[in-house]
């Protein structure tokens, strides 16, 4: 596998990682292994870290969700704000999406991504991999 | 070292030179030590991914659908508001 400069996670990951329960909680967990050995610096966007906190807090539990949030805020992982050339690049790729299913914080975690250089994200969502980016572990 | 200018109030400063004078350093050292304290500079050898690996080891259970249906649990049926009305809401 090649080792990506930075690595991209998106909310769907950081949930699988809050609950043993998740169908992708042991892939989660081996993909993240991988990461660490490889030692890649890791970012997010404030969307996705709040969808996930969110998400963790009413479906696991209020604790859960806090505690994952005091981690990740103290720990190296990068999260980027969004500001108003971000917000227009996301739109930009979301008027691209076929599926009204779609979710702008998808669009804008590739708007980040394209403007970082990125091609690899640490997601199950098989929306990046129909925008032509690589999800971390696919071969 | 990088070199920074700042102001401090008299009482402030005055309790600086008493502390680092009680402890045998200097007021520099003093406010360096009480910096890294207060931002909880890791010195430790992690790698950025550790925290996932940390966040996993004390995982709780869900209810076992949660990344494959996050848009659901969100924005739709699995949402804890989804077909309650304004008031419903207002009144949890």
């Amino acid at each position: 596998m090649v080792k990506p400069r930075k690595l991209f996670v998106d909310a769907d990951a950081f949930v699988a990682l809050n609950d043993q329960k998740d169908p992708n909680y042991q892939r989660a967990v081996v993909l993240s292994s991988l990461a660490s050995t490889a030692r890649v610096p890791l970012i997010t966007s404030d969307p996705a870290f709040g969808e996930a906190v969110t998400v963790i807090s009413q479906n696991v539990s209020l604790k859960q969700g806090i505690d994952f949030a005091e981690d990740i805020l103290a720990s190296p992982v990068e999260i980027i704000e969004v500001d108003s050339s971000l917000r227009r690049a996301g739109l930009e790729i979301f008027k691209k999406q076929t599926s009204k299913n779609s979710r702008f914080t998808d669009a804008i975690n590739m708007a980040i991504m394209k403007k970082e250089d990125l091609d690899t994200i640490f997601s199950f969502d098989i929306q990046y991999k129909k925008n032509k980016f690589k999800r971390f572990g696919d071969k | 070292m990088i070199r920074k200018q700042f102001y401090l109030t008299p009482e402030i400063h005055r309790e600086l030179v008493i502390f680092a004078r009680q402890q045998g350093k200097t007021v520099a050292q003093v406010i360096r030590e009480i910096l890294e304290k207060t931002l909880k500079i890791r010195k430790t050898d992690e790698a950025p991914a550790d925290v996932l690996l940390r966040i996993a080891a004390r995982a709780g259970k869900g209810p076992g659908d949660l990344s494959v249906n996050l848009t659901s649990y969100l924005y739709g049926k699995k949402s804890p508001n989804y077909g309650k009305t304004k008031k419903a809401i207002r009144r949890r």
